[in-house]
Protein backbone atom coordinates (compact mmCIF):
# COMPACT_ATOMS: atom_id res chain seq x y z
CA UNK A 1 0.00 0.00 0.00
CA UNK A 2 1.26 3.32 -0.23
CA UNK A 3 2.20 5.77 2.56
CA UNK A 4 0.14 8.37 2.03
CA UNK A 5 3.21 10.56 4.11
CA UNK A 6 5.63 9.79 1.19
CA UNK A 7 7.17 12.46 -0.39
CA UNK A 8 6.61 13.62 -3.91
CA UNK A 9 9.75 15.71 -5.38
CA UNK A 10 7.74 16.71 -8.56
CA UNK A 11 4.66 18.13 -6.65
CA UNK A 12 7.22 19.51 -3.94
CA UNK A 13 8.73 21.29 -6.78
CA UNK A 14 5.49 22.58 -8.53
CA UNK A 15 4.37 23.76 -4.98
CA UNK A 16 7.41 25.97 -4.56
CA UNK A 17 7.05 27.08 -7.72
CA UNK A 18 3.34 27.87 -6.98
CA UNK A 19 4.52 30.04 -3.76
CA UNK A 20 6.75 32.18 -5.60
CA UNK A 21 4.12 32.89 -8.98
CA UNK A 22 1.70 33.99 -6.16
CA UNK A 23 4.64 37.01 -5.22
CA UNK A 24 5.25 39.63 -7.17
CA UNK A 25 8.42 40.29 -8.77
CA UNK A 26 9.37 37.36 -10.94
CA UNK A 27 8.82 36.58 -14.71
CA UNK A 28 8.03 33.66 -15.62
CA UNK A 29 11.32 32.81 -17.42
CA UNK A 30 12.77 34.00 -13.85
CA UNK A 31 10.89 30.80 -12.40
CA UNK A 32 11.65 28.53 -14.95
CA UNK A 33 15.32 29.28 -14.41
CA UNK A 34 15.15 28.75 -10.48
CA UNK A 35 13.37 25.38 -10.95
CA UNK A 36 16.15 24.27 -13.08
CA UNK A 37 18.54 25.73 -10.75
CA UNK A 38 16.66 23.90 -8.27
CA UNK A 39 16.65 20.50 -9.51
CA UNK A 40 20.13 20.73 -10.37
CA UNK A 41 20.94 20.99 -7.18
CA UNK A 42 18.53 18.73 -5.61
CA UNK A 43 20.16 16.24 -8.21
CA UNK A 44 24.16 16.83 -6.98
CA UNK A 45 22.48 16.38 -3.29
CA UNK A 46 20.65 12.95 -3.74
CA UNK A 47 23.95 11.75 -5.44
CA UNK A 48 25.66 12.78 -1.56
CA UNK A 49 23.04 10.23 -0.70
CA UNK A 50 20.35 13.06 0.87
CA UNK A 51 17.01 11.69 0.41
CA UNK A 52 14.69 13.09 -2.03
CA UNK A 53 12.75 15.41 0.74
CA UNK A 54 15.97 16.01 2.66
CA UNK A 55 17.87 17.11 -0.79
CA UNK A 56 14.24 19.53 -1.52
CA UNK A 57 14.84 21.42 2.03
CA UNK A 58 18.76 21.69 1.67
CA UNK A 59 18.50 22.68 -2.32
CA UNK A 60 15.65 25.47 -1.33
CA UNK A 61 17.39 26.84 1.50
CA UNK A 62 20.40 27.61 -0.42
CA UNK A 63 17.78 29.03 -3.24
CA UNK A 64 17.00 31.66 -0.46
CA UNK A 65 13.69 32.41 1.06
CA UNK A 66 10.83 33.34 -1.46
CA UNK A 67 10.20 37.03 0.21
CA UNK A 68 14.45 37.58 -0.27
CA UNK A 69 14.04 36.35 -3.84
CA UNK A 70 10.86 38.87 -4.60
CA UNK A 71 12.57 41.48 -3.37
CA UNK A 72 15.53 40.96 -5.16
CA UNK A 73 14.30 39.91 -8.61
CA UNK A 74 12.01 43.03 -8.01
CA UNK A 75 14.87 44.98 -8.39
CA UNK A 76 15.19 43.72 -11.94
CA UNK A 77 11.97 43.63 -13.10
CA UNK A 78 10.92 46.72 -11.64
CA UNK A 79 8.87 47.97 -14.65
CA UNK A 80 6.67 44.84 -14.60
CA UNK A 81 6.36 44.69 -10.95
CA UNK A 82 4.71 48.22 -11.13
CA UNK A 83 3.00 47.17 -14.44
CA UNK A 84 1.38 44.42 -12.03
CA UNK A 85 0.88 47.10 -9.41
CA UNK A 86 -1.11 48.64 -11.89
CA UNK A 87 -3.04 45.88 -13.34
CA UNK A 88 -3.97 44.97 -9.73
CA UNK A 89 -5.06 48.72 -8.52
CA UNK A 90 -7.28 48.71 -11.87
CA UNK A 91 -8.38 45.16 -11.40
CA UNK A 92 -9.83 46.16 -7.71
CA UNK A 93 -11.83 49.29 -8.87
CA UNK A 94 -13.43 47.54 -11.80
CA UNK A 95 -14.27 44.52 -9.67
CA UNK A 96 -15.98 47.17 -7.05
CA UNK A 97 -18.05 48.95 -10.26
CA UNK A 98 -18.57 44.58 -11.14
CA UNK A 99 -19.79 44.20 -7.61
CA UNK A 100 -21.67 47.38 -7.50
CA UNK A 101 -23.61 46.31 -11.02
CA UNK A 102 -24.40 43.19 -9.71
CA UNK A 103 -25.91 44.50 -7.13
CA UNK A 104 -27.82 46.83 -8.92
CA UNK A 105 -29.01 44.10 -11.46
CA UNK A 106 -30.11 41.74 -8.51
CA UNK A 107 -32.17 44.82 -7.00
CA UNK A 108 -33.79 46.22 -10.31
CA UNK A 109 -34.77 42.23 -10.90
CA UNK A 110 -36.75 42.56 -7.50
CA UNK A 111 -38.64 45.93 -8.27
CA UNK A 112 -39.41 44.13 -11.76
CA UNK A 113 -41.09 41.38 -9.85
CA UNK A 114 -42.28 43.32 -6.83
CA UNK A 115 -44.21 45.61 -9.46
CA UNK A 116 -45.17 42.46 -10.71
CA UNK A 117 -47.08 41.65 -7.69
CA UNK A 118 -47.99 44.96 -7.15
CA UNK A 119 -46.52 45.41 -3.54
CA UNK A 120 -46.57 48.70 -2.18
CA UNK A 121 -43.45 51.83 -2.24
CA UNK A 122 -42.69 51.29 1.14
CA UNK A 123 -42.25 47.18 0.66
CA UNK A 124 -40.98 48.03 -2.49
CA UNK A 125 -38.20 50.27 -1.22
CA UNK A 126 -37.48 47.61 1.46
CA UNK A 127 -37.27 44.84 -1.25
CA UNK A 128 -35.05 47.04 -2.98
CA UNK A 129 -32.35 47.90 -0.66
CA UNK A 130 -32.10 44.39 0.46
CA UNK A 131 -32.26 42.83 -2.28
CA UNK A 132 -28.72 45.59 -3.30
CA UNK A 133 -27.27 44.67 0.18
CA UNK A 134 -27.13 41.21 -0.13
CA UNK A 135 -26.28 40.83 -3.64
CA UNK A 136 -23.45 43.02 -2.72
CA UNK A 137 -22.92 41.27 0.94
CA UNK A 138 -22.90 37.53 -1.46
CA UNK A 139 -20.48 38.61 -3.80
CA UNK A 140 -17.99 39.92 -1.50
CA UNK A 141 -18.18 37.23 0.75
CA UNK A 142 -17.54 34.37 -1.93
CA UNK A 143 -15.32 36.40 -3.60
CA UNK A 144 -13.40 36.85 0.09
CA UNK A 145 -13.18 33.21 0.62
CA UNK A 146 -11.78 32.26 -2.77
CA UNK A 147 -9.00 34.72 -2.27
CA UNK A 148 -8.18 33.41 1.11
CA UNK A 149 -8.38 29.73 0.53
CA UNK A 150 -8.40 29.37 -3.25
CA UNK A 151 -9.35 25.72 -3.84
CA UNK A 152 -6.06 23.91 -5.99
CA UNK A 153 -8.64 24.17 -9.55
CA UNK A 154 -9.37 27.90 -8.47
CA UNK A 155 -5.34 29.25 -7.56
CA UNK A 156 -4.42 27.63 -11.03
CA UNK A 157 -6.88 29.82 -13.02
CA UNK A 158 -5.96 32.88 -10.76
CA UNK A 159 -2.48 32.14 -11.53
CA UNK A 160 -2.86 31.65 -15.33
CA UNK A 161 -5.24 34.88 -15.46
CA UNK A 162 -2.64 37.04 -13.38
CA UNK A 163 0.26 35.65 -15.64
CA UNK A 164 -1.66 37.09 -18.34
CA UNK A 165 -2.26 40.43 -16.59
CA UNK A 166 -3.90 42.91 -19.80
CA UNK A 167 -5.93 40.05 -20.90
CA UNK A 168 -7.47 40.11 -16.93
CA UNK A 169 -8.18 43.75 -17.06
CA UNK A 170 -9.34 43.33 -20.31
CA UNK A 171 -12.65 41.02 -19.31
CA UNK A 172 -12.69 42.44 -15.92
CA UNK A 173 -13.38 46.27 -17.58
CA UNK A 174 -15.61 44.67 -19.93
CA UNK A 175 -17.50 42.67 -17.55
CA UNK A 176 -18.02 46.01 -15.26
CA UNK A 177 -19.32 47.59 -17.90
CA UNK A 178 -21.73 45.15 -19.24
CA UNK A 179 -22.82 44.77 -15.91
CA UNK A 180 -23.22 48.50 -15.43
CA UNK A 181 -25.43 48.74 -18.86
CA UNK A 182 -27.56 45.63 -17.76
CA UNK A 183 -28.45 47.91 -14.35
CA UNK A 184 -30.34 49.63 -16.71
CA UNK A 185 -32.13 46.77 -18.15
CA UNK A 186 -35.17 46.44 -15.37
CA UNK A 187 -35.26 50.07 -15.38
CA UNK A 188 -35.66 49.80 -19.46
CA UNK A 189 -38.19 46.90 -19.26
CA UNK A 190 -40.22 48.70 -16.77
CA UNK A 191 -40.51 51.29 -19.29
CA UNK A 192 -41.49 49.28 -21.76
CA UNK A 193 -43.99 47.25 -20.04
CA UNK A 194 -46.00 50.23 -18.47
CA UNK A 195 -45.48 53.38 -20.25
CA UNK A 196 -43.18 56.57 -19.19
CA UNK A 197 -45.44 57.18 -16.16
CA UNK A 198 -43.92 54.02 -14.32
CA UNK A 199 -40.82 55.97 -14.40
CA UNK A 200 -41.60 58.22 -10.85
CA UNK A 201 -42.91 55.45 -9.26
CA UNK A 202 -39.96 53.18 -9.79
CA UNK A 203 -37.46 56.03 -8.59
CA UNK A 204 -39.61 56.87 -5.51
CA UNK A 205 -39.17 53.40 -4.78
CA UNK A 206 -35.12 52.89 -5.77
CA UNK A 207 -34.78 56.47 -3.43
CA UNK A 208 -33.83 53.48 -0.83
CA UNK A 209 -31.83 51.31 -2.62
CA UNK A 210 -29.96 54.19 -4.08
CA UNK A 211 -29.04 55.33 -0.42
CA UNK A 212 -27.57 51.86 0.33
CA UNK A 213 -25.90 51.88 -2.59
CA UNK A 214 -23.95 54.69 -1.55
CA UNK A 215 -23.49 53.52 1.73
CA UNK A 216 -23.08 49.79 1.19
CA UNK A 217 -20.06 50.20 -0.76
CA UNK A 218 -18.58 53.24 1.77
CA UNK A 219 -19.02 50.34 4.28
CA UNK A 220 -17.25 47.84 2.07
CA UNK A 221 -14.00 50.44 1.06
CA UNK A 222 -13.57 51.59 5.30
CA UNK A 223 -13.75 47.80 6.37
CA UNK A 224 -11.17 46.51 3.67
CA UNK A 225 -9.09 49.78 4.76
CA UNK A 226 -9.10 49.19 8.55
CA UNK A 227 -8.38 45.92 7.62
CA UNK A 228 -5.20 46.68 5.18
CA UNK A 229 -4.12 48.99 7.76
CA UNK A 230 -4.20 46.56 10.26
CA UNK A 231 -2.03 44.11 8.52
CA UNK A 232 0.63 47.05 7.33
CA UNK A 233 1.41 47.94 10.76
CA UNK A 234 1.51 44.58 12.20
CA UNK A 235 4.34 44.57 9.21
CA UNK A 236 5.93 47.34 10.25
CA UNK A 237 5.86 46.57 14.02
CA UNK A 238 7.13 42.85 12.73
CA UNK B 1 34.74 33.68 4.89
CA UNK B 2 34.41 37.31 3.08
CA UNK B 3 31.82 39.53 4.46
CA UNK B 4 28.37 40.05 3.24
CA UNK B 5 29.39 43.46 1.41
CA UNK B 6 32.68 41.96 0.05
CA UNK B 7 30.99 38.84 -1.86
CA UNK B 8 28.46 41.17 -2.79
CA UNK B 9 30.96 43.60 -4.50
CA UNK B 10 33.08 40.58 -5.86
CA UNK B 11 30.13 38.89 -7.49
CA UNK B 12 30.39 40.90 -10.87
CA UNK B 13 34.03 40.11 -11.30
CA UNK B 14 33.49 37.13 -10.36
CA UNK B 15 30.62 36.17 -13.04
CA UNK B 16 32.41 38.08 -15.41
CA UNK B 17 36.13 35.98 -15.29
CA UNK B 18 33.91 32.62 -14.78
CA UNK B 19 32.34 33.40 -18.07
CA UNK B 20 35.33 34.35 -19.83
CA UNK B 21 36.57 30.96 -19.65
CA UNK B 22 33.57 29.83 -21.57
CA UNK B 23 29.58 29.88 -21.26
CA UNK B 24 27.69 28.19 -18.35
CA UNK B 25 24.55 28.56 -17.12
CA UNK B 26 23.76 29.90 -13.29
CA UNK B 27 24.12 26.65 -11.26
CA UNK B 28 27.84 25.54 -12.69
CA UNK B 29 28.65 29.28 -12.19
CA UNK B 30 28.17 29.12 -8.54
CA UNK B 31 29.82 25.68 -8.38
CA UNK B 32 32.91 26.87 -9.98
CA UNK B 33 33.16 29.48 -7.77
CA UNK B 34 32.65 27.56 -4.46
CA UNK B 35 35.09 25.11 -5.67
CA UNK B 36 37.96 28.21 -6.65
CA UNK B 37 37.41 29.67 -3.56
CA UNK B 38 37.37 26.45 -1.60
CA UNK B 39 33.91 26.41 -0.02
CA UNK B 40 34.54 30.14 0.78
CA UNK B 41 32.84 32.10 -1.20
CA UNK B 42 28.90 30.80 -0.64
CA UNK B 43 26.55 32.91 -2.41
CA UNK B 44 22.45 32.83 -1.46
CA UNK B 45 22.01 30.82 -4.79
CA UNK B 46 18.85 32.56 -6.04
CA UNK B 47 20.44 36.14 -5.68
CA UNK B 48 22.96 35.44 -8.53
CA UNK B 49 19.93 35.27 -11.08
CA UNK B 50 18.77 39.04 -10.58
CA UNK B 51 22.97 39.96 -10.91
CA UNK B 52 23.13 38.03 -14.27
CA UNK B 53 19.74 40.11 -15.34
CA UNK B 54 21.33 43.04 -14.21
CA UNK B 55 24.64 42.21 -16.01
CA UNK B 56 22.69 41.19 -19.44
CA UNK B 57 20.58 44.52 -19.16
CA UNK B 58 23.80 46.20 -19.24
CA UNK B 59 25.32 44.32 -21.87
CA UNK B 60 28.28 42.52 -20.34
CA UNK B 61 26.46 39.26 -21.36
CA UNK B 62 23.99 37.62 -23.31
CA UNK B 63 22.02 34.29 -22.45
CA UNK B 64 20.15 32.02 -24.46
CA UNK B 65 18.04 28.68 -23.26
CA UNK B 66 19.06 25.43 -24.54
CA UNK B 67 19.21 21.97 -23.96
CA UNK B 68 22.08 20.23 -22.02
CA UNK B 69 23.90 16.90 -22.79
CA UNK B 70 21.34 15.63 -20.04
CA UNK B 71 18.62 17.33 -22.00
CA UNK B 72 17.40 19.57 -19.56
CA UNK B 73 16.70 23.09 -20.77
CA UNK B 74 19.23 25.66 -19.41
CA UNK B 75 20.00 29.35 -19.50
CA UNK B 76 23.46 29.59 -20.56
CA UNK B 77 25.08 32.83 -20.23
CA UNK B 78 28.35 34.04 -22.29
CA UNK B 79 30.55 36.77 -22.02
CA UNK B 80 30.04 39.96 -25.10
CA UNK B 81 32.79 42.84 -26.00
CA UNK B 82 31.48 45.20 -23.19
CA UNK B 83 31.85 42.26 -21.12
CA UNK B 84 35.17 41.77 -21.92
CA UNK B 85 35.63 45.64 -21.24
CA UNK B 86 34.43 45.42 -18.07
CA UNK B 87 36.58 42.65 -17.02
CA UNK B 88 39.43 44.71 -17.57
CA UNK B 89 38.60 47.54 -15.63
CA UNK B 90 37.50 45.02 -12.84
CA UNK B 91 40.63 43.70 -12.93
CA UNK B 92 42.41 47.20 -12.84
CA UNK B 93 40.41 48.20 -9.55
CA UNK B 94 41.02 44.82 -7.81
CA UNK B 95 44.41 44.56 -8.37
CA UNK B 96 45.12 48.12 -7.35
CA UNK B 97 43.68 47.42 -4.13
CA UNK B 98 45.42 43.63 -4.00
CA UNK B 99 48.60 46.02 -4.18
CA UNK B 100 47.86 48.54 -2.13
CA UNK B 101 46.72 46.18 0.43
CA UNK B 102 49.80 43.96 -0.23
CA UNK B 103 52.35 47.14 0.38
CA UNK B 104 50.72 48.03 3.66
CA UNK B 105 50.82 44.27 5.25
CA UNK B 106 54.18 43.68 3.35
CA UNK B 107 55.75 46.94 5.44
CA UNK B 108 53.69 46.21 8.41
CA UNK B 109 55.40 42.69 8.81
CA UNK B 110 58.97 44.45 8.28
CA UNK B 111 58.29 47.06 11.40
CA UNK B 112 57.17 44.08 13.70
Amino acid sequence: MENPNSFDLNVAIGEWHESLARLPGFKSHNLRELEVHLRDSVAALQAHNLTPEESFMVACHRLGTPDVLAVEFSKVNRNAVWLERAMWMLAGTQFFVLVTGLARVTSGLALLLGLKVSLGPATLAVLTAGMYTLAFGAVIFVAWRLMRQPPVNVRRILARLFRCSSLTATVIILAGMLLTLLGWLPTLVLVYWNGIGTLQTTMASQRWSGIVSIIVPLVFVAIAFARLAKRHLATVER
Amino acid sequence: MPSKELVAASTVPLVLSVLAAGENYGYALIQRVRELSGDRIQWTEGMLYPVLHWMEEQGLIKSEWRASESGRQRKYYRLVKNGRKALEAEKEEWMSVHETLAKLWKTQTHLT
